[in-house]
């Protein structure tokens, strides 16, 4: 019977940090993913990683503390959050930084200008937490791992502070004659570049990755311990892999898995925006020996845009919205054309209120839901790839009035443009009395900084007008095992099930409804994977 | 700019095949990525495809006018993005197979490799651009899987059309009934994005040339069972 040390499912973030944790202690470690790409959901994001009290801050002379960060942590978790995850994220994802930074090529900036996504919160900061990583040159990789890197829908070899610079939703400003000559030389970014250098470095620690492997099964000894997995090879056989120490689940959350999501999602989610393969595969491993589970309920929440015919690894892509939202010139309203929400609020917190229900009605009243936006606005900003010079895409509908707007694509004409009116009367003056959209350090750290004086709001302005249907979506769910604090998974009963360890969205998020800032998700997965192979080594 | 040039020779006359070409039904399935089409009138179509650019793949509506044609011999048209910015050239031109068929294949040949000098020289650039690019890598690494083997299963037949003409075109030993296809795709991305997707697309669009002129060889012939 094959066997390793240590057995890892799924390539994303959490996992290839596990692995890299474990290869590092000199075990020997076996990944196993799914799909034929390497990174999952990891590699098509944005790279970030929310980090209080690191020390990219520090040395720019920000600061930072242990005690606000638990505050703020507390803060975002509602207090339901469990106090020792809470804490063990706090003090380890530092360490885990370093020690990736020392295993790999990876050289991170601070984001001095990010805050937190709910900045008024106790503890809260106005910037300096979420750091962000540079390119990575894929053709440091052995083959075939090379040409299986996943790269994100856009492929842009593009860092996270260039998006920065040169403007989310200003595509046109950007420097594509550099970006197609990286691109030509294999150089990745972002995500890409995050999973990129996680990969390298576990490669060269002797971690042996196998793509299109997905794991089907856990395997138990006759004392109830996690020592194997069973896996599908590629001419269709299913062996067993046997795991020496143990096995870590890292296969993302069940986003794509539409019978989990009506099953154990509260909210009627229709648009995950990560690759396709996260179909709760470990949620039902883990729920077939007996885990217990928590945070069921929970995703990283988001309004997503659904740029018709565009597909991803054969699905249909849907694009966040951060910046798209808090540009001047818009508004998001319901079919009854009301307004329902501060548009530039963080994705996460905003997209619950997409999923508002209304007992009397019986429905979700702001599903679907428009952006609407006015020829300024059309001409000013990219939305999704359709740049301000491109031809108007059949997924955004276009009229040259509101009322004939809102007739195509289903809202109610008065209303929309009773709200435009109210809405403008207030936003003359950069004011949005009812939502407070531009109050917040959050909202202002997008907009358009030419737009004075509140750079979220203006007036919707001379027509042609303009709808883009949002969705309610997902970056991932966050619901699965719960795990003590070293990462390992605990039965129903509380009692931790040996052997098996849980990390990234597979597992039930340690921060429960909240997304305390920029690159949290990929935090938490990242520290939670290396406390999980530090655990694994220590076994 | 970017371009692709095939040359392919057909066992069938010039004027069937010139009738076969100006049928879009016949072959707009093997336009790489295609969804569909609608004729709008006698010159104009609206084409809808599918491109792929490794794990992403997008859907473009194109305009598609003819300009030019002179019946049996040559038809041009040009192609306008709807949905996205791009602007280009399609051109099918036929000559009878034999001896002055043979030079028309290797003179196709030899202005395919001159390529971007005669396209600036024609002034009649661009085509499907920058959907293609994307649609065109996935489709056509399915494509030249089944293509490489539709190849090898009729290599006793000896009828290959290489880059730039058939074996058979080049040595002049064609016989019989013929004619010869060439068909030339150029194309010129527009927006900022441009550089991006001429980067993306240049590698693609002559296998899309070759595909095209080969599916076509291969119905006409009856030999596309060879892909099974
Ligand atoms: C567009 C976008 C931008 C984002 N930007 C950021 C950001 O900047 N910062 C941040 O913190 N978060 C960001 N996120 C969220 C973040 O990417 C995810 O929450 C995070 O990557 C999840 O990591 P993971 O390792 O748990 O799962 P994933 O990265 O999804 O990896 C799971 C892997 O497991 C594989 N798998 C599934 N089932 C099996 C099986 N049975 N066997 C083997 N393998 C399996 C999957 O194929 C996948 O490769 C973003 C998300 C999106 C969509």
């Amino acid at each position: 019977m094959p066997e390793t040390d240590v057995i890892i499912i799924g390539s994303g973030a959490a996992g290839l940090t596990a692995a890299l944790t474990a290869a590092g202690a000199d075990l020997e470690v076996t990944v196993l993913e799914k799909s034929g790409l390497i990174g999952g959901t990891s590699a098509v994001s944005g790279g970030s990683i929310w980090a209080p009290v690191n020390r990219w801050l520090l040395k720019q002379g920000g600061h930072d503390s242990r005690e606000d960060a638990l505050a703020y942590l507390e803060a975002i978790t509602l207090g339901n959050g469990d106090p020792d995850l809470l804490v063990a994220f706090t003090d380890n994802v530092n360490p885990m930084l370093e020690f990736v930074v020392k295993h790999t090529g990876i050289e991170f900036e601070v984001n001095p200008d990010h805050p937190d996504y709910q900045p008024h919160l106790p503890g809260a900061h106005t910037g300096g937490r979420t750091i962000q990583g540079g390119l990575f040159d894929s053709s440091q990789l052995p083959e075939p791992l090379r040409d299986r890197l996943r790269k994100s829908s856009s492929g842009v070899p593009i860092t996270r502070l260039e998006v920065d610079t040169w403007g989310m939703d200003t595509l046109e400003n950007w420097d594509w004659t550099l970006l197609a000559d990286r691109m030509s030389k294999g150089i990745v970014g972002m995500g890409s570049a995050l999973i990129g250098e996680l990969l390298h470095g576990a490669v060269q620690r002797g971690a042996v990755v196998r793509t299109a492997a997905p794991a089907r099964e856990l395997v138990r000894d006759t004392a109830g311990r996690v020592c194997g997995v069973a896996v599908d090879g590629e001419s269709g056989t299913r062996d067993i892999l046997h795991a020496r120490r143990g096995v870590v689940l890292a296969s993302g959350g069940f986003e794509w898995n539409p019978d989990f999501v009506q099953r154990f999602l509260g909210r009627p989610m229709v648009a995950p925006a990560s690759p396709p393969a996260n179909t709760g595969d470990g949620l039902a491993m883990s729920i077939a020996i007996g885990a217990g589970l928590g945070n069921m309920s929970e995703a990283w929440w988001g309004p997503m845009i659904q740029p018709t015919g565009d597909s991803y690894d054969n699905a249909p892509l849907f694009r966040p919205t951060s910046s798209l939202r808090t540009l001047p010139g818009g508004l998001i309203v319901n079919a009854r054309g009301r307004r329902f929400v501060n548009e530039a609020m963080n994705y996460n917190d905003m997209a619950k209120a997409l999923a508002n229900f209304d007992p009397v009605a019986y429905s979700y009243p702001n599903q679907p839901c428009w952006l609407v936006f006015d020829e300024r606005f059309r001409k000013s900003y990219s939305v999704a790839t359709c740049t301000p010079d491109s031809p108007t895409p059949n997924w955004m509908a276009t009229a040259s009035t509101l009322a004939e707007l809102a007739r195509t694509v289903g809202i109610d004409p008065d209303g929309l443009e009773h709200q435009v009116r109210e809405f403008n009367s207030h936003a003359v003056r950069g004011e949005d009395p009812e939502f407070h959209r531009g109050e917040s350090v959050y909202d202002t750290y997008r907009g358009d900084a030419r737009v004075i004086p509140n750079r979220t709001l203006r007036p919707l302005e001379e027509g042609p007008y303009y709808a883009v249907p949002l969705l309610l979506g997902c970056l991932g769910t966050k619901g699965g095992p719960l795990t003590d604090a070293s990462g390992q998974v605990i039965d129903i009963w509380g009692t931790p099930i040996p052997g098996l360890f849980a990390c990234g969205n597979v597992a039930a998020s340690a921060f429960g409804t909240g997304y305390p800032g920029a690159g949290a998700t990929l935090a938490a997965g990242m520290t939670f994977g290396y406390l999980a192979g530090q655990a694994l080594a220590a076994s | 700019m970017i371009s692709g040039t095939h040359t392919v020779e057909i066992d069938t006359s010039p004027e069937a095949l010139w009738d076969y070409l100006m049928e879009f039904d016949n072959w707009a399935q093997f336009v790489v990525g295609f969804q569909k089409f609608r004729i709008v009138d006698e010159r104009t179509s609206v084409w809808t495809l599918r491109g792929d650019v490794g794990v992403l793949a997008r859907e473009v509506d194109l305009e598609v006018v003819m300009l030019e044609q002179e019946p049996g011999r040559r038809a041009t048209y040009s192609i306008t993005g709807i949905t996205e910015r791009l602007e280009g050239t399609g051109t099918f031109e036929i000559s009878p197979r034999g001896a002055s068929g043979a030079q028309a294949a290797s003179a196709a040949r030899q202005a395919a490799d001159a390529e971007p000098s005669t396209m600036e020289r024609r002034k009649r650039q661009s085509w499907w651009r920058r959907l293609v690019r994307r649609w065109a890598l996935a489709t056509l690494r399915r494509q030249h899987g089944e293509y490489a083997r539709a190849q090898r299963a009729e290599s006793s037949a000896s009828r290959s059309s290489g880059p730039a003409g058939s074996a058979s075109a080049q040595t002049g030993a064609a016989v019989g009934l013929g004619a010869v296809f060439t068909f030339a795709l150029e194309v010129t991305p527009g927006g900022p994005m441009a550089p991006m997707v001429e980067m993306l697309m240049r590698p693609l669009l002559a296998p899309s040339a070759e595909d095209f002129s080969t599916r076509i060889r291969e119905q006409l012939e009856g030999t596309s069972h060879a892909r099974d």
